[in-house]
């Protein structure tokens, strides 16, 4: 570490430190209280159905699709572009900890070296990088979207375990929940607006689901066909509200992850789910 | 527990498939399109639909139990169970009856088959969804209401 | 050619619940191609049949109203394993694919 990101480190450590209290867990918690009065009787754990986590008839509908989702044939095409070996003979599995399995719980976490957040995404473009392949867009639904739709499936169950540690990885979470409570686009929303002040409450004909939990589903299919993975539906939301999206993979949305994956903490993981 | 089939399973598959229609090896595409099982599928309305099957008298009851969302969150994606109580039930046919072809699957059930299926279909919009049985040589019908929703918040 | 037909046998008793997956396109003919805003052409399998040890048990007709990679689940009596159910479908070009399983 040279001595001006030394100084900017401390600078930036001094700076949050009176704000010491007000950390990521003391979010998660108020959070959490939030969501208690506004989703009274639902479990936290049901917190990742999202919209559907109220409806028992729209429950019931979910569980019948996912008995044999109609995205299957999507999700093995993802299979095959993990198992497809790199030119130089490599796969990701060789590649990734673990093999890649149970360890999409982990991501996105913060690289002090590179002093950015990497997403589980990234690091499977790292994997093609470093063996001479070209990276994948991060808004490619026929490459990054099926690959990671099948990758994040091998960590099926795995509670969500986001760390944030030191101020480097505090500023990259304060990046995030800034943009989270960043009133933007013509309808002067934030993604708070929506998912913390008005969670349980309905707009346009369905219930606004919690922001715990939502990092936690995703990619998911919509319409049973097309995949979103979680900075394409960051990118939908944007739009929604009739925001200039920033791209998929940016640095923004990295951040917004990093905050929003840490609120799901302790819930499971499950990837390539039906949303309609 | 999926593999590819063999030629002679698949032909024997494609024979039974022809003989159950009744029609000759070979006529396939004609067959389907000539077989009497398409009675109602053209039907741009629900009345024609049900006279072409000749169940606008059929009886409604509540021995068919028909399983479906209150509201369909994707008009695209609705999945249908259909369980028939009644003895001896021969023919299942499910309309969406403001569907632009009402008739949207007719199951011919052979002896060895429980009378449960499923099926997802498309809706063009909120409306019944009817299924009439063919049981013991009678007609019965049942109906239940499937509102289709637009928006696409949901995530 | 269509991709393989995905099917699921569980049995209970002597009763096979089948669940199958046909991956195919089910084009109404009223959806619009977004790049030429030309509609794409009626697609979709109208002939589906499931058989037992080559018998057959069901014999399905379809309008284009089924869904995209059409699910279709029943039940079958009277079944062990080693048996054998089978699936074939046609489709309205005369397309057809088939898949046969040995139950479990």
């Amino acid at each position: 570490m040279n001595r001006s990101r030394l100084a900017a480190v401390l600078a930036t450590f001094c700076l949050l430190a009176p704000l010491a209290q007000a950390g990521p867990e003391e979010d998660r918690a108020a959070f959490l209280a939030t969501f208690a009065r506004k989703l009274p009787g639902v479990a936290v754990d049901d917190y990742v159905y999202g919209s559907l986590l109220d409806n028992a008839d729209a429950r019931s509908h979910y569980e019948d699709i996912m008995a044999f989702p109609p995205f299957l044939p999507d999700v093995e095409r993802g299979r095959d572009l993990w198992e497809k070996p790199f030119r130089n003979g490599g796969t990701y599995a060789d590649c990734l900890p673990d093999s890649g399995r149970m360890i999409a719980g982990k991501y996105p976490q913060y690289d002090p070296v590179e002093d950015r957040v990497i997403t589980f995404e990234m690091l499977l473009n790292r994997c093609r990088a470093a063996a001479g392949e070209p990276e994948y867009g991060y808004g490619d639904r026929a490459t990054m979207g099926l690959l990671t739709a099948y990758a994040r499936s091998l960590s099926d169950g795995m509670p969500m375990q986001i760390r944030v540690e030191g101020p480097g990885a505090l500023a990259k979470y304060e990046a995030g929940r800034r943009l989270f409570f960043r009133r933007i686009g013509q309808m002067n929303f934030a993604c708070a607006t929506c998912h913390l002040h008005n969670a349980g409450g309905v707009m346009r004909m369905e219930t606004i689901s919690p922001a715990i939990g939502q990092a936690a589903h995703f990619p998911v299919f919509r319409g049973g066909e097309t995949v979103y993975t979680l900075h394409m539906r960051y990118i939908r939301c944007m739009e929604q509200v009739r925001a200039q999206p920033f791209p998929a993979g940016s640095e923004a949305f990295n951040d917004l992850e990093y905050f929003h994956s840490y609120l799901s903490n302790g819930l499971p993981l499950q990837a390539s789910v039906y949303r309609r | 527990m999926d593999f590819d089939v063999p030629r002679p399973v698949r032909r024997r598959l494609l024979k039974s498939l022809l003989a159950a229609g009744g029609f000759a090896w070979g006529l396939l595409p004609a067959l389907v399109r000539a077989a009497t099982g398409r009675d109602g599928f053209d039907a741009k309305a629900l009345d024609p639909g049900l006279a072409a099957i000749g169940a606008r008298d059929a009886r409604e009851t509540g021995d068919i139990v028909l399983k479906a969302p209150d509201i369909a969150e994707n008009s695209a994606l609705v999945h249908v169970e259909i369980q028939s109580k009644l003895p001896d039930t021969t023919t299942i046919w499910l309309f969406a009856e403001k569907n632009p072809q009402p008739l949207v699957a007719r199951f011919d059930l052979l002896p060895g088959l429980e009378p449960i299926v499923a099926v997802r279909i498309k809706m063009n919009e909120s409306a019944f969804l009817r299924v009439v049985v063919q049981a013991g040589g009678q007609l019965y019908f049942t109906r239940r209401e499937t509102k289709v929703t637009l928006g696409g918040c949901a995530g | 050619m269509a991709d393989p037909i995905k099917m699921r046998i569980v049995l209970d008793g002597e009763v096979a619940v089948v669940k199958v997956l046909m991956p195919h396109p089910m084009e109404t003919g009223l959806r619009k191609d977004p790049l030429t805003d030309d509609f794409v052409p009626m697609h979709f399998i109208q002939h589906v049949v499931a058989t037992h040890n080559g018998k057959t048990v069901l014999d399905a007709q379809w309008s284009r109203s089924v869904s995209k990679n059409p699910f279709l689940e029943f039940r079958v009596r009277g079944v062990k394993a080693g048996d054998k159910i089978g699936i074939a479908w046609e489709d309205n070009h005369g397309e057809t694919n088939s898949l046969e399983s040995v139950v479990k």
